[in-house]
């Protein structure tokens, strides 16, 4: 019997086994046929419900040298509204006082309000745009609004959210700051795109009913690595009076557009950058970076570089005199004149320079030059002129230089280029050049970012870059240093001498558009402050003003520079050094 | 067969065996009750990082709108527009810095 039964159990156990061995079998042939045979279907339905979403990883904000938010990524809001879903007394009921909430916050009066979201409702509409671009603040204020109240399912409210580029400054750098988006790169942003841009993060999301996906665990899959900070070496100090003062004025004058660049002497850090240009409505804002893009003849500005040139070649020395018979003087076959009207007058260089005489210029040009015009220019390139300034900013123009030789080249090339035409720069090259002789031969290249920060901590810092150690004897750079100082004190630009900074510079009034029979004028005014121990150098230049008004660089650029240069002087401490006694 | 009559009949706890499988069943449970809080410690967590982030983003954009308001009123430009009426002018001279030096 025992034996009987126990026969039975072990047939029992037989089959249990046998069954249990079958069911391994059938799984291990599904698991093959899963993977292997239907692999790509399953995997192709898989990828229906579950997928690797994007986590955007934050962009770094951009900073001023002192401490202004130039460009910040923030949370916005836009809201929607279901019409559907809230049951009868919940619309009814609250309607009115919905739309008058919305009336408050909105352009639409409630009664407008009222009639689209009724009208909504009747036609089934389940996603009516009620606002966009929310603030936090004015989002939390929306939530509790009545209808929204009760929350996307009963009461239709409907939020999404998007982060969106915020410039506190509105228009103001516009151009400057850039942009780095829709395949569109240029500014700060542009060009420091990497450091500013992180490492987006992923996160696995798994389709549930309704439509809608839900995390797959509880952390990312791959963390978004927030982008840098940068701080630029804009000063908004600097800013805002460079871009008032140079408002004001295209204001006053009418004129096109204009750019003012402030730099420091020492370093060549960018401590403003104006650009300004009118609209057909008659209003200015920063259209185009005119200062880094827009290259231009100088006229008389480029004076300065043609005197060092001579002061280089031995030439000519400061008190040596030029014989000038009258104010306008035929050279090969073109006339050449002076802004004022004389007879026989003897200049010293230094006269010469600061009346701006455009025949002084030419006659000494063409009488040491005419032979060899290589010489010339080789000595221009020497001040680094002829080439980019290297800013890293994209869009920067090159500079138009002729070389004797070149197809275009022509006998009076050399005479005009000497007074600045003939040769196109953009006012950053001629800052730049100008920043040399300001600060004792030392060619800089123009920086615009100072560091970069995570969070509080500095991790990287643009070091001032030298390109020219030395551009010129320091003896020469010190006698065109007088004679711009001449300039503003006994020269063309008197107007700008103030009593509370020296100023320096050179005054420029260039024809442009004379080959369409209305010639136009480009004022401008490059130099530097104070001029004993220089700490900025600035150009202001003002494109096509309104002839009627004034068109002279003294009178419409000298007169911003002026301005500029004493309200920075205005804050910037003179030191007095002071020993303490001991006793 | 036997262990699942064993364990309808609460053989399984009461046997001679019953103080080993004791264990083992409390092991088990002790094991669930972990893992169930393990879970709740998890979405606690998602939930906490989730207000957190909330946090943080109302933070920023508190920070950003009150920053913004701020460097409005900082700017030179805006002071003297308010102040211009009493009087106040833009300082053109320097400020003296009078820096002490020990002998």
């Amino acid at each position: 019997m025992k034996k009987n039964a126990a026969r039975h159990i072990d047939q029992w156990n037989l089959l249990l086994h046998a069954l249990l061995v079958l069911w391994g079998a059938a799984i291990v042939v599904k698991l093959i046929y899963v993977q292997f045979i239907d692999g790509n279907h399953y995997r192709q339905l898989a990828q229906r419900y579950i997928r690797t979403v994007k986590i955007k990883a934050g962009r770094g904000n951009i900073f001023t040298h002192d401490d202004k938010l130039l460009a910040v990524s923030v949370t916005k809001y836009d809201i929607y509204f279901d019409a559907v879903a809230p049951v009868d007394k919940v619309f009814y009921g609250e309607i009115d006082a919905l739309a008058r909430s919305l009336a408050r916050y909105t352009s639409k009066p409630a009664s407008e309000w009222k009639r689209k979201l009724t009208e909504a409702r009747k036609k089934g509409r389940r996603y009516v745009a009620i606002a966009k671009g929310l603030t936090l603040q004015d989002y939390e204020k929306f939530k509790k609004f009545p209808v929204f109240k009760h929350g996307q399912f009963k009461g239709g409210f409907i939020t999404e959210i998007r982060t969106m580029r915020e410039y506190p400054f509105g228009g103001m750098l516009r151009r400057t700051i850039g942009v780095a988006s829709n395949g569109r790169k240029y500014g700060l942003e542009g060009a420091y795109d990497k450091i500013l841009t992180g490492t987006d993060g992923e996160r696995l999301m798994q389709k549930i009913g309704g439509g809608t996906w839900k995390p797959v665990n509880n952390f990312n899959e791959k963390e978004p690595v927030p982008g840098k900070d940068l701080v630029s070496t804009i000063d908004m100090r600097f800013q805002d009076i460079a871009y008032h003062a140079l408002l004001t004025q295209l204001m006053n004058y009418r004129a096109d557009h204009g750019t003012v660049v402030i730099m420091e002497t020492a370093t060549g850090k960018i401590r403003a950058m104006v650009n300004l240009g009118r609209t057909s409505g008659g209003h200015y804002f920063e259209k185009i970076n005119y200062a880094v893009a827009e290259r231009y003849e100088p006229g008389s500005i480029f004076k300065a570089f043609t005197f060092l040139t001579l002061l280089e070649d031995g030439y000519i020395k400061p008190g040596d005199k030029i014989h000038l018979e009258s104010s306008r003087w035929k050279y090969l076959d073109r006339i050449i004149s002076d802004a004022h009207t004389f007879h026989n007058i003897d200049y010293t260089m230094e006269e010469a320079f600061a009346h701006s005489s455009n025949i002084a210029t030419v006659q000494l040009t063409d009488k040491y030059y005419a032979r060899h015009p290589k010489k010339y220019v080789q000595g221009l390139e020497q001040l680094g002129i002829d080439k980019k300034t290297g800013i890293r900013l994209t869009g920067e123009a090159e500079p138009v230089f002729p070389h004797p030789g070149d197809k275009t080249w022509k006998g009076y090339k050399l005479g005009m280029m000497s007074f600045g035409y003939g040769v196109e720069l953009t006012p950053l090259q001629i800052l730049t050049a100008y920043n040399s002789i300001a600060n004792g031969g030392k060619r800089l290249r123009p920086l615009l970012a100072e560091s970069v920060k995570e969070g509080l901590k500095t991790v990287e810092t643009f070091k001032p870059e030298v390109t020219d150690a030395s551009v010129a004897d320091p003896e020469n750079l010190a006698i065109i240093r007088r004679f711009m100082r001449k300039v503003v004190t006994g020269g063309t630009a008197r107007n700008v001498n103030s009593p509370y900074v020296e100023i320096a510079g050179k005054t420029g009034t260039t024809q442009t558009e004379y080959w369409t029979g209305n010639t136009q004028y480009i004022a401008s005014f490059a130099g530097f402050f104070p001029y004993e121990k220089p700490l900025y150098s600035m150009i202001v230049v003002i494109h096509k003003p309104d002839k009627s008004i004034g068109y002279y660089g003294n009178t419409v650029a000298g007169t911003v520079f002026r301005e500029i240069a004493e309200q920075i002087m205005g804050f910037t401490p003179d030191t007095i050094q002071m020993a303490l006694n001991e006793k | 067969m036997r262990w699942i009559v064993g364990i309808l009949s609460m053989e399984w706890f009461s046997g001679k065996n019953a103080k080993r499988n004791w264990s083992i069943a409390l092991a088990v449970l002790l094991y669930s009750m972990f893992s169930i809080w393990l879970a709740h410690l998890g979405e606690q967590k998602a939930r906490e990082l989730a207000r957190l982030k909330k946090e943080n983003r109302r933070l920023k954009a508190e920070y950003v709108e009150t920053k913004k308001l701020l460097m409005q009123d900082q700017l030179r430009s805006n002071i003297y527009e308010k102040l211009r009426d009493r009087q106040f002018v833009i300082p053109k001279r320097p400020p003296h810095m009078i820096e002490v030096k020990e002998k």
